[in-house]
């Protein structure tokens, strides 16, 4: 297999798995045959091609899967697009390190506390890395060494924890700190042969969602920087923004519920956040909106099926 | 109906042709202005066998890959006709209106 068929094929397996089952060898030959010879990357414009008919197909209606398999699914997408998130904010948080770098050794700092600052946004960062990459690559030991190193970064910050264990505590620690466990559980999942074909449509299809996410993130830093934003505010913002895309995304006809499970997530633990923080319970209020929109979708899709 | 869907009906309404001949050939009757790329092709082919309006015309294999010729099925030439039709009425009103003015 040439170098550049192997790069196609990584490309091609963007799409779900039906999908790849009935035109995979096709699809494959023609991108190479619409590549001049002598090239050992695939055009710019087909790749980019290729990386949005993946998306098109993830985007189409799960065909009568069980309601078991499409909320695992959708957790999945949710765990990812949550993962995304919390890459774009380790990015916004050493970009903001790098930024202060120059003042801190010029004031002295130890580099001992500099080091314990950057050490642990470094490993978070470079585990999400390389567990997506396992993940697309299927390569089981690097999710294993992905997802161990996940759960222990969770129960890290679960330790650190300080404050009296209350609603606010059991809240806090069993939404926005289940990330990492979500995530580790969801990759962990997606390498299993019979559930990979379950799960890792939805889980290569969220993270597409997910790098516009972190790469929002990335473009939040200037913000932060320029327009004296913090970061929590970005935050709910890039949040906030990812979650409507989502709801536009069900509105305009994609009538997968799946993306309302990812969404239904990612607002929970955006809401919990927010309950942490302010005590207000009114916190929940896109938490209540979220619910009774899936309440609603799913009653008309089980009629829909009935009829 | 889109642009690269119309063009890969058109492509197929003289022979069966392959993936790749499709795309040549929409490239040709496009004048070049409209590039369909493979992941759009497929895609597009996956809705237009479901609904019926193309099937395959045979399978051979060349290089020891499958090399797959579609053909445009009855109601598929039914639907290209109705919008070419659709096509022409819309040009002839922008015809129309513009030769107003």
């Amino acid at each position: 297999m040439s170098r550049l068929e192997r790069r196609v094929r990584a490309l091609t397996s963007l799409f779900p798995v039906a999908f790849r089952a009935r035109w995979e060898e096709e699809l494959v030959r023609t991108t190479l045959e619409n590549c001049p010879a002598g090239r050992s990357w695939p055009r710019p414009r087909d790749t980019w091609d290729l990386v949005l008919a993946a998306i098109r197909a993830h985007a189409k209606a799960p065909a009568d899967q069980p309601f078991r398999l499409v909320l695992v699914q959708g957790i999945a997408l949710g765990a990812t697009f949550l993962a995304g998130v919390r890459v774009g904010t380790v990015l916004l948080r050493l970009g903001l390190f790098l930024y202060w770098l120059p003042g801190n050794i010029t004031a002295g700092v130890p580099f001992a506390e500099l080091a314990l600052t950057v050490a642990p946004l470094v490993l978070e960062l470079v585990t999400y890395m390389l567990l997506g990459v396992a993940v697309l690559l299927r390569r089981r030991a690097g999710v294993g060494v992905g997802a161990v190193a996940l759960v222990g970064i969770g129960l890290l910050a679960t330790l650190r924890y300080s404050g009296p264990f209350d609603l606010r505590w059991a809240l806090g620690m069993a939404v926005p700190g289940a990330v990492p466990f979500l995530v580790a559980a969801a990759a962990t999942a997606a390498t299993t042969a019979e559930r990979a074909l379950a799960v890792r449509p939805a889980f290569v299809g969220l993270a597409l969602v997910s790098m516009a996410a972190a790469a929002w993130r990335l473009a939040a830093l200037f913000v932060t920087a320029t327009w004296h934003l913090s970061p929590g505010t970005v935050d709910r913002v890039s949040v906030a923004a990812a979650a409507l895309l989502l709801a536009v995304c069900i509105a305009a006809g994609f009538a997968d519920p799946r993306w309302l499970v990812a969404l239904g997530l990612a607002v929970v633990s955006w809401n919990a956040r927010e309950f942490i923080q302010t005590a207000d319970p009114l916190a929940f209020l896109g938490t209540a909106v979220v619910v009774t929109v899936a309440w609603v979708h799913w009653r008309v899709l089980r009629r829909g099926r009935a009829a | 109906m889109q642009d690269p869907t119309f063009l890969i009906l058109l492509a197929l309404s003289d022979r069966p042709r392959h993936g790749y001949g499709i795309l040549l050939e929409a490239k040709e009757l496009s004048g070049g202005t409209i590039r369909i790329g493979p992941g759009t092709l497929y895609g597009a082919l996956e809705r237009l066998e479901d609904a019926g309006h193309v099937e395959l015309d045979r399978e051979e294999i060349e290089d020891g890959r499958p090399r797959r010729y579609y053909r445009l099925t009855r109601r598929g030439r039914g639907v290209l006709v109705e919008e070419t039709q659709r096509r022409e009425n819309l040009v002839g009103l922008a015809k129309r209106r513009l030769a107003h003015r």
